[in-house]
C-alpha cells in the first residue's frame, strides 16, 4: 500500500476478486451480500455490516485484503474473511448473540471475532494467525501473558460449546 | 475489522511480551503446556491457544505459504 490508492484493475479482475471473496465467505458460512471495492480502506481489508436480517448483511472486501493475501508475512484473504464471519456469528448466531448482545465493548468484540474466525478457519496457519491476533489485542489491555492465554482458552471453550 | 497490523508485527509483539520475564518465548509456552494444573497458581489453559501460539511464534516460513499452495491446486 505504497500509494494512497490501489493500482488500476480491469473490471474482469475486480469481478474475479469479488467472486473469490464470495466463495471463501460462503465456505465459511457467511450469509448475506458480498461486495468488492477497489479502494483502500481503514479497515485492514474487510468490513462486516449488519443488515435488518442475516440475508441483508454485507461483507465488503477492499483492495488491501488482496495485497495482504499476497504477502507471506501477513493475513491471508481466508483469515480476513473468517474474522468478519466471526463478527456475523457474534451478531447472528442464536446462542452466541444472546450471550454477547449489548454486553461487550468494541475491543472485546474484535477479540471474540478473531477467536470465532480461528475456530471456523480451515487452514491451521489461519487459525494460528487469528489466535495470535486475539492474544496480542488482549495483551494491549495490560493482561499478563499468563492471564491472557488462560482467558482466551476459557473463551475458546465457551464459544466452542455455543457454536 | 481485522485492522492494519501485519502478522509479522503481531509476532514481534508476542515474542516481546512472552520474553518479558526473561524466558525464551517458546520455552515459556512449553512450560505452560506441560505444567500440571495443581502446581500452577493460575490454572494453565488447555491446548488450543498455546499450541496455536507456539506454531505462530515458530516463524513465518511455515503455514501461510502451505495454505496458498493448497489453494492454487484447487
Amino acid at each position: 500500500m505504497a500509494t494512497p490508492f490501489p493500482p488500476p484493475l480491469t473490471p474482469a479482475k475486480q469481478r474475479a476478486r469479488r467472486n473469490r471473496a464470495a466463495r471463501i465467505a460462503r465456505q465459511l458460512g457467511f450469509v448475506g451480500h458480498v461486495e468488492y471495492r477497489h479502494v483502500y480502506s481503514q479497515t485492514g481489508g474487510a468490513q462486516y455490516g449488519l443488515g435488518s436480517a442475516a440475508e441483508e448483511d454485507l461483507l465488503t472486501v477492499y483492495a488491501e485484503a488482496f495485497e495482504r493475501d499476497d504477502d507471506p508475512e501477513d493475513f491471508s484473504l481466508e483469515a480476513i474473511v473468517a474474522h468478519e464471519r466471526g463478527h456475523q456469528l457474534l451478531a447472528r448466531h442464536p446462542r452466541i448473540a444472546k450471550r454477547v448482545r449489548g454486553r461487550i465493548s468494541a475491543g472485546s468484540e474484535e477479540i471474540l471475532a478473531s477467536l470465532l474466525g480461528a475456530m471456523i478457519s480451515v487452514a491451521e496457519a489461519d487459525r494460528d494467525a487469528l489466535v495470535a491476533k486475539a492474544t496480542a489485542e488482549l495483551l494491549v489491555h495490560e493482561e499478563t501473558p499468563e492471564v491472557a492465554t488462560r482467558r482466551l482458552q476459557e473463551l475458546w471453550e465457551l464459544l466452542e460449546a455455543l457454536l | 475489522m481485522i485492522g492494519p497490523k501485519k502478522l509479522n508485527t503481531i509476532r514481534q509483539e508476542l515474542r516481546h511480551a512472552l520474553a518479558a520475564s526473561g524466558d525464551d518465548p517458546i520455552r515459556w509456552l512449553e512450560e505452560r503446556m506441560t505444567a500440571p494444573k495443581a502446581q500452577s497458581p493460575i490454572a494453565p489453559p488447555g491446548d488450543e491457544v498455546l499450541h496455536s501460539l507456539r506454531r505462530f511464534l515458530e516463524g513465518p516460513e511455515r503455514g501461510k505459504r502451505q495454505t496458498q499452495r493448497v489453494r492454487t491446486k484447487k
